[in-house]
């Protein structure tokens, strides 16, 4: 839908009240309100501000305070409702009142609006699509969400910026869609076995994108969720913002800007889009470090998201879900340390997309062996290598997972695997595997496995009581782990095209502090019918996501 | 001219409307003028073109559609039509021209200039904008179009909010398009049962939730209303029971009506009310009859409550009201009590059955407010009613108008 008269000097004009919902704060009567344009007028004491009224920014949660479904857009009525309406936020006791637009809100076709159920729920921010322009633009800005079900409030896991010893990630933000859909679903649609997509690929449901979700506002909103469990004055460290992606909205425009414009950065960073397949983010980060030692930045923004990009009804389709994730790569506040990373690259066509083509190719036998695990355990080898580790000191490990049983013949290959670690006396090894619920989310792939080891408090094993006694589980009854101060964390990635890489990363005292803070992973996978939970939609609905089959009825 | 509690403004000799409907291949200035011809008719012993004054014109769209100041605007070519060169005066909205033609013609009485004779015409054409877009999303705030909000959704919000701080449901709100779809049914044989069976229909039709198509006047019409007025001492020279009007408010509050204490208000209608019934010396307790511009149902109760007519929540006595009613209640019209004496709501059904016509529905009802007044209307009321009052708004409310109506 464009609305009328909505150019693009009227977006950039926007920009802080779509982007940050600037509101202002009348010191003098202590009201704050939301209002698009630059006021020195009170609404609600009726005076002039004697100074300027200070800009606040409003992006928080809140609740509805009323709301109204859009029933008429048929087309449109894929994936949810449009539904527009007011929420109330609370600041320091002060309420304040911001018109917004819902998404996520499922409300079939037939069934009554009952706002008893709706007003007065909680509801929280998110990045989403706005609107385009004829020209082409993305309108993007900050609607509401209902909240998912029991939702940890995230808070600083430190109040004020403390340099660590060494640089490494401070904070791991994720974005994924509400909406799921099922490998029996996905089968039967193609008219395949569902052990296919189940036992083949090893996927049970993929994530599918909100009608209102892309690359972009995956990426904005990681790293808002990221930013969430650093103190205030954190942002101000920020000097370099990369997206890695390769399902770009613009083929020429960054997505980076727009999580500069969202966070409402300083204007004088290192901001710009990468692409190599799979690994386009993970390839930074040895860059981001390089900057914080060299002195240039103190804090970098590192960014992997993904839509999926396969033909429908292509292998690389079949198990490919959308979502994003984002590690705040610093010298402050570390919870991940950064031991060092080395990778395998070789010009090796194994996956690409040419220009003007709608979808990927891939080249098949070329994937597996002599792909991925030729480049992603070359890097591994040298990293081990170059820094005396040797694999059995590995607390946890999470590798490039476009599909599940990849990553866990991965695990196997290195001994990871509960079986080969209990036959050698050992603890299990935390395996970040979350493809299985999710699916492949390319760039974010490597990152969501370590957002799925180090953003959970505890990981359960599947063993017997015996078994954990003899290993040394501390409850053998209950045989958990958690990750600890001192452990060390391996990363794998793999990039088509083509190139391996391995990132270990020691934890710090902070981590028991962090871990504290943060919603756990497992809860964003909730799977629920009441509001906010997670939502299983069609195939076709997933098409729609896409874009790929606009004008299917 | 008999005693009345305060001087009159102006007074309503004559007016005339074209019946609203989809008039795809008529014209602006057509229907403004087609309405004006009629009107001038019912005069064409007494008074011609030469003896008016002033012309105040009223479209809501026109002006986009043709032009506006500074380009061929359409009020030019509205007065190509009569050939004459006068005082043309345009504006959006239909009360909006009368409250400033009460000034022009307060302001010549004075100066005891002209024949202090106006004409008021409205015409607006909605039927196009199923080919353009829709113009009355350019009446909210920007604000909310930042966030793809419709004006709909701006009285969509309201209601949801107001049921659920009342605990009251959709079934009592469109009780207020019943009371307005009886009022406005002209047969004397009509039953209320007939039109109870819209609380079960509207369940089926949602449109902007908690808001069905039932909740929402018809935006297709088409139509032109013109009234002839003159300085209230002259007006017995021309008509034996002119409508007086006693007072005329228009305020405008803040687009951004989130930043309001309380949402569930028109603070620019509190506002014009106390002015309006303060210019005219009476009180909300003497109205007889009262029209508020129901384009949308949830609009009814706010305005009645912010006219000082009923109390919140309005919409609970309402719906308790037509409850109460038998079924089989067939006098002209449905009845509230306004402090011990009948209060008749809508008698014509208001905008809900004229059709939500931006720069015209304000001056049908001001037509058929006029119409019970001297004894005229079609369906006319049996409370004898002596003093009116006419709610008119836009701007999704943030602009309102009201004016006071008296006969002797």
């Amino acid at each position: 839908m464009v609305v009328d008269s909505y150019g693009l000097p009227y977006y950039i004009q926007t920009l802080k009240t779509r982007h940050r919902l600037i509101g202002f704060r009348h010191d003098e009567c202590g009201k704050i309100f939301f209002a698009s344009k630059n006021r020195n007028y009170c609404p609600y004491c009726k005076k002039a501000a004697d100074t300027e009224l200070r800009e606040i920014s409003l992006v928080r949660d809140g609740i509805i305070d009323s709301i109204s479904i859009n029933r008429e857009e048929s087309a449109e009525k894929w994936i949810g409702n449009r539904a527009v309406g007011i929420v109330e936020i609370d600041i320091d006791g002060e309420k304040v009142r911001i018109p917004t637009e819902f998404s996520d809100i499922v409300i079939s076709n037939e069934a009554p609006f009952l706002v008893q159920k709706w007003i007065k729920q909680r509801v929280d921010p998110t990045a989403r699509i706005l609107d385009y322009n004829p020209t082409g633009a993305i309108y993007y800005g900050v609607k509401f969400q209902p909240v998912i079900s029991n939702k940890k409030i995230q808070t600083p896991f430190l109040d004020k910026l403390i340099e660590s010893d060494k640089p490494g990630i401070s904070s791991i933000g994720i974005s994924l869609p509400r909406y799921r859909t099922t490998a029996e679903e996905i089968a039967q649609a193609y008219q395949l076995d569902p052990n296919y997509i189940k036992k083949g690929l090893g996927v049970d449901e993929v994530s599918v994108p909100a009608w209102d979700q892309d690359t972009g506002t995956f990426a904005i909103d990681a790293a808002l969720d990221a930013m969430t469990r650093l103190p205030p004055e954190f942002i101000q460290t920020i000097g370099m913002i990369v997206v890695g992606s390769e399902s770009k909205p613009y083929s020429v425009k960054p997505s980076a800007t727009n999580v500069q414009s969202f966070l409402g950065l300083e204007q004088d960073i290192i901001c710009y889009d990468a692409e190599f397949a799979c690994i386009a983010a993970g390839m930074q980060i040895k860059s981001a470090i390089a900057l914080i030692n060299s002195g240039e930045i103190e804090s970098a923004l590192i960014i992997g998201a993904d839509v999926s990009q396969g033909s429908p009804g292509d292998p690389l389709d079949l198990d490919t879900g959308a979502g994003g994730a984002c590690f705040v790569v610093s010298k402050y506040n570390v919870i991940l340390e950064y031991i060092g990373m080395h990778t395998h690259v070789g010009d090796h066509p194994d996956f690409m997309r040419r220009a003007g083509c709608p979808y990927p190719v891939h080249g098949y036998g070329l994937t597996g062996e002599p792909s991925y695990f030729h480049f992603q355990e070359a890097a591994i080898e040298k990293t081990l290598k170059a820094y005396g580790i040797e694999l059995d000191q590995i607390k946890a490990a999470t590798f490039h997972q476009p599909n599940y049983n990849f990553i866990m013949k991965e695990v196997k290959k290195l001994g990871l695997d509960l079986e080969s670690r209990v036959k050698r006396e050992l603890k299990p090894c935390i395996i970040g595997a979350p493809v299985r619920k999710i699916g492949n989310t390319y760039s974010a792939a490597t990152m969501l496995g370590l957002a799925a080891i180090a953003n959970e408090p505890e990981h359960y094993f599947e063993i017997d009581e015996a078994t954990a006694q003899k290993v040394g589980f501390p409850d053998p009854k209950n045989p958990t782990l958690r990750l600890e101060p001192e452990d060390l964390v391996l990363t794998g990635w793999y990039g088509s095209g083509a190139a391996g890489g391995c990132i270990l990363f020691k934890t710090t005292q902070n981590y028991p502090d962090y871990i504290g803070c943060t919603l756990p992973f497992s809860r964003r996978l909730t799977k629920s019918d009441v509001i906010g939970g997670n939502k299983y939609v069609s195939l076709l609905q997933r098409y729609f996501a896409k874009r790929n089959i606009i004008n299917l009825k | 001219m008999g005693e009345i509690a305060s001087e009159p403004l102006v007074a309503i000799i004559g007016s005339y409307y074209i019946e609203p409907k989809q008039m795809y291949s008529t014209t602006f200035e057509e229907l403004a003028a087609s309405a004006t011809m009629d009107l001038m008719k019912k005069f064409e012993n007494q008074i011609t073109f030469e003896d008016i004054d002033a012309i105040f014109l009223s479209s809501a769209t026109a002006s986009n559609v043709i032009g506006k100041v500074g380009q061929v605007s359409w009020e030019s070519i509205f007065a190509s039509n009569f050939g004459i060169n006068i005082g043309l005066h345009t504006f959006s909205k239909g009360s909006e021209a009368l409250h400033h033609l009460i000034s022009e013609v307060t302001s010549r009485d004075s100066r005891g200039s002209g024949s202090g004779l106006m004409l008021l015409i409205g015409c607006d054409k909605r039927s196009d904008e199923e080919h353009t877009s829709d113009i009355s999303n350019k009446s909210i705030d920007p604000n909310l179009r930042l966030w793809n909000w419709k004006w709909q959704n701006v009285y969509a919000c309201m209601a949801s909010k107001y049921l659920y701080e009342t605990g009251l449901t959709h079934d009592d709100l469109i009780t207020m398009a019943i009371n307005d779809r009886y009022n406005g049914m002209k047969s004397s044989a009509k039953k209320l049962k007939d039109f109870i069976p819209l609380i079960e229909k509207s369940e089926k039709r949602l449109l902007f939730d908690p808001l069905t198509v039932d909740d929402f006047a018809p935006n297709k019409f088409d139509g032109a209303a013109a009234l002839l007025l003159c300085a209230p001492e002259k007006a017995y020279d021309f008509v034996d029971k002119p409508v007086f009007i006693k007072s005329s408010a228009s305020i405008t509050g803040a687009s951004e009506y989130w930043n309001q204490e309380n949402t569930l208000c028109y603070p620019a209608l509190i506002k014009a009310a106390e002015i309006a019934f303060k210019t005219a010396r009476i009180t909300p307790e003497d109205i007889d009859l009262v029209s508020v511009d129901t384009k949308a149902t949830i609009v009814g109760p706010l305005a009645l409550e912010g006219l000082g007519l009923m109390d919140f929540p309005a919409l609970k006595r309402i719906s308790e009201n037509i409850t109460d009613l038998s079924p089989d209640y067939n006098e002209s019209h449905i009845k509230f009590e306004n402090s011990g004496k009948d209060l008749i709501i809508n008698p014509c059904g208001s905008t809900h059955c004229f059709g939500n016509i931006p720069g015209v529905s304000g001056l049908y009802r001001l037509i058929a407010l006029s119409r019970q007044l001297n004894g005229e209307a079609e369906n006319q009321v049996d409370n004898n009613p002596k003093k009116a009052v006419l709610q008119e708004q836009s701007a999704a409310g943030m602009k309102q108008i009201v004016h006071v109506l008296e006969v002797n």
